[in-house]
């Protein structure tokens, strides 16, 4: 294999430079989206005119019809159906040199906006993504905060207020799921388990510029009247709501379960198949068990969704009556089809940033993971009983009352397997010498953040508290506690321990440092002073606040500011860091895993002449490094150890 | 703790044969996973709608199901599709290469024909405004049917290029005709499924 990607000859690119820069690349994917949506919008709209008594377009199949055709030639531009017509009908199997260049090979910068299929060009795609998204996720909470701090209205009306809602929880809820298993599970898993790429690189690539084109799709519904749903875009009124921006909604989710689904089976595919010799299951990395079973979840939970938005388009373009009582519809559907995704969906985003703080635990504690095995077992418990909770989110609806109990009974059972993994993690520092870092300060407030969250939770569990408290605030400061406080802290530890090895920069400690105390500090202030209101009984769905929450509601506005401030340093760090940051080492932790065993920046195909031979997990810290506290870890050649120690009973202690 | 497949997977130009054939198999059977998923969604929301019965209007007087021959006769299309198929990808085993291609050809024109006369029951289907919950499952699985048709007809359109360019076998491996041998069943099941549930509703 490196002898073919040395041989410069048959991977020279062949074209003319300006011409292979720009087709096929996201410029010509731009350039014929557009085009292709406004040439195909106007021609529904003349023929839905054509067709209607009245002579009045049916905006709605006109949106869809852009929407479609926006995708379906940004794709054409990209390039994306250039691999799928040589598959079919191509007069031979690609050769490695068309390979190299398809996954960037000496492309420079230019690669990163190309239809390119190398794993690490992909999770840095995600992880820039996943940046954007959230600082513009977080400039609506502030908004939501700002409009909050006192009682009546501030900036916006009512529709504008709950338009920035619904688009701040679509962009959190979306950046949530995508965070750790799109740029992690793309850059760094496959060179985990020993793979010079994922199964399917196309499919990787599909997988985020679908991501890419879901953006445009969603902002549009700004131009287009909003979705005053929320996130949740509950039917019927997604199907009575006029405004196309509704259509918008149901596109982007339409676009947004495709793509995850893509990277779902590639992810799995590529762990059954590509691992290299000797890493059998029984020697994963906790991280990759992580990501594996959230992307299981999200394939067996996103279909539901799917057909979920299928049917609210039919109802919208066809007036058909899947959500419409007076038809023989209900509501009841939607509800089902929506949290049976929606549940699962949380531990999509819980499971890999709980296998983070796992992984990480091991290597800042210099321990073996305390209960492998446990851990592995947590999450298929997890897992399982996630997709059995969803009713619920029901309890209040009136469907399915009989149901109550069980749903109340394994909604509780969850917190056992969750339990027990936090319990491994408190296992595996207990009687450590901690390495404090920053990913180590994230996963304490993890561990911090999650206990409250937990423990609210169950508040939530049960249906008689749940009566109470549905709807209010304190349901809006519980999931914040568990998706933010936990699982974003989580996904921040990640960021930190990993940066270095995927941009070869060091993110600056100290930044890093006050980037953390700011976030949880501000965090707790934000939601603690929010558990109180919804104690107080505020409502969830106000544009204003009423009197009677005015201090509680103050309270957090003013913490949020040092939520702010911590998005604020944390972009600074980031791009101060990518470009003017020290120069990482190649094992920047002293960890086992195989991306610490790779050069930085990682060679094309990860692994320079053979591909390792695995025969122990990588958790076998024998004895903490020397003088660890203050100064990063020298780099040490961690192949032979990897490689060469033998197998340690690690999931028996 | 143990698999098959963990071994090194290099080869002089990349991946070995073997784990080509598991890759394609591992991905076609995620694909099938998430699709039947979405089936068995459409099947839960009739069930859930039927049994509802909301405002006793789920089916009312003058609902109609499309007529029974054409679905028979799809149905039946959609079968012969499959056992055609099943056929071609035995010569392909067999003879370690193309197989007999006129069976594939015939199964690929009889599942396109399908595809297209689902498409036309579908867009035959003139019902009245607001279309009631009945009519509206009738809709999805009729069209949810023809997607699925139409898009096997498409893959069997690029596998008939390889079958052209003598590309389906690779490394002296078949596995193009077997794994989307598997989709192709899937969608032949999954079809007479959704039928069957919507002459069920009838």
């Amino acid at each position: 294999m490196s002898s073919a990607i040395s041989a410069t000859s048959e991977t020279a690119v062949k074209r003319p430079k300006l011409i292979n820069l720009l087709f096929p690349s996201v410029i010509t994917g731009l350039v014929l989206g557009v085009a292709g949506a406004a040439l195909c919008g106007w021609l529904v709209n003349m023929v839905t005119t054509s067709i209607s008594p009245d002579q009045v377009p049916n905006d709605d199949a006109v949106t869809a019809a852009v929407y479609t055709a926006w995708v379906l030639f940004f794709f054409i531009g990209i390039g994306a159906f250039n691999g799928i017509f040589k598959w079919g009908f191509g007069r031979k199997e690609p050769s490695e040199a068309e390979e190299m260049q398809l996954a960037g090979k000496d492309q420079g910068v230019w690669r990163y906006f190309r239809y390119t299929t190398d794993h690490k060009v992909v999770g840095m795609q995600y992880l820039v993504t996943v940046f954007v998204l959230f600082f513009l996720g977080s400039m609506g909470a502030f908004m939501i905060r700002l409009e909050q701090s006192v009682p009546g209205a501030i900036f916006f009306n009512p529709e504008t207020y709950n338009t920035i809602v619904g688009m701040h929880g679509m962009i959190m809820i979306a950046s949530t799921i995508v965070m750790v298993s799109g740029p992690f599970g793309n850059f760094i898993l496959p060179i985990m388990i020993g793979a010079r790429d994922m199964a399917f690189p196309r499919l990787n690539a599909l997988s985020y510029w679908l991501l890419f084109a879901a953006i445009p799709v969603f902002f549009s519904t700004l131009a287009l009247g909003g979705f005053p749903t929320g996130w949740t875009g509950y039917a019927p009124l997604s199907v009575q709501e006029l405004t196309p921006g509704m259509d918008a909604y149901c596109f982007l989710i339409l676009i947004f379960a495709t793509s995850t689904t893509i990277a779902a089976m590639n992810i799995v595919t590529t762990v059954m198949v590509m691992r290299t010799k000797g890493m059998t299951w029984g020697r994963l990395p906790i991280f990759v068990w992580g990501v594996v079973f959230s992307v299981i979840l999200s394939l067996t939970a996103f279909p539901s969704f799917i057909v979920s938005q299928m049917m609210v388009l039919m109802d919208r373009i066809y007036n058909t009556s899947f959500f419409l009582a007076a038809s023989g519809g209900s509501n009841w559907l939607y509800e089902h089809l929506f949290w049976f995704m929606g549940h699962p969906e949380v531990y999509v985003i819980a499971l890999p940033s709980m296998a983070i703080a796992a992984e990480l635990t091991a290597v800042f504690a210099r321990k073996p993971i305390f209960g492998y095995r446990l851990m592995v077992s947590s999450m298929v418990g997890i897992s399982v009983l996630s997709v059995l909770v969803w009713g619920h989110h029901l309890y209040t609806s009136g469907s399915e009352n009989a149901l109550g109990g069980p749903y109340m009974l394994d909604t509780e059972l969850i917190s056992i397997p969750t339990g027990l993994f936090f319990l491994a993690i408190v296992g595996t520092l207990w009687r450590g010498r901690i390495w404090v870092t920053v990913p180590m300060l994230f996963i304490g407030g993890m561990l911090v953040n999650f206990v409250i969250g937990g423990v609210t939770g169950i508040y939530m569990a049960d249906l008689p508290t749940d009566e109470i408290l549905h709807g209010g605030m304190f349901v809006t400061a519980h999931f914040h506690f568990t998706l933010v406080g936990a699982m974003v802290f989580g996904f921040m530890a990640g960021l930190y321990y990993w940066f270095p090895k995927m941009t070869g920069k060091r993110l600056n400690a100290r930044l890093g440092i006050l980037h953390f105390w700011l976030f949880q500090i501000g965090f707790l202030g934000t939601f603690l002073s929010l558990f109180y209101a919804g104690l107080q009984g505020e409502p969830r769905w106000s544009a204003n606040v009423a009197l009677p929450y005015a201090n509680a509601n103050l309270v957090a506005s003013l913490f949020a500011i040092l939520i702010a401030a911590s998005v604020f340093t944390l972009a600074y760090n980031v791009i101060h860091s990518w470009l003017r940051g020290e120069t990482a080492d190649a094992n920047e932790w002293g960890a086992k895993t195989l991306e610490w065993a790779v050069p930085t920046p990682v060679p094309l195909e990860n692994f320079e002449g053979e591909l390792p031979v695995i025969t122990s997990l990588p958790y076998n810290y024998g004895e903490p490094l020397p003088d660890l506290p203050s100064t990063p870890a020298p780099e040490i050649d961690i192949t032979a150890v990897v490689i060469e120690t033998p197998m340690q009973p690690q999931g028996e202690d | 703790m143990d698999t098959s497949l963990e071994h090194s997977h290099e080869h002089t130009h990349g991946l070995e044969p073997h784990v080509k054939a598991a890759r394609a198999r591992a991905g076609i059977l995620m694909l099938i996973l998430s699709d039947a998923l979405s089936v068995l969604a459409i099947f839960a929301a009739g069930g859930y709608l039927s049994a509802l019965n909301t405002e006793n209007a789920f089916k009312i007087a003058g609902d109609f199901a499309p007529a029974l021959t054409p679905g028979i006769l799809i149905a039946v299309g959609m079968a012969v599709s499959g056992l055609l198929y099943f056929w071609w990808e035995r010569t392909v085993r067999s003879s370690e290469g193309n197989g007999t291609t006129i069976l594939f050809v015939l199964a690929w024109i009889v599942m396109l024909a399908a595809g297209v006369a689902e498409t036309w029951l579908g867009a035959s289907l003139k019902y009245g405004t607001p279309i009631s919950a009945y009519e509206s499952m009738l809709l999805l699985i009729t069209w949810s049917t023809a997607i699925h048709l139409l898009l096997t007809a498409v893959i069997g359109l690029l596998v008939f290029g390889r079958i052209l360019n003598n590309r389906v076998r690779i490394d002296g491996l078949t596995f193009v005709a077997e794994a989307t041998g598997y989709w192709w069943y899937y969608t032949v099941i999954a079809g007479l499924l959704l039928w069957a549930f919507g002459v069920f509703f009838a």
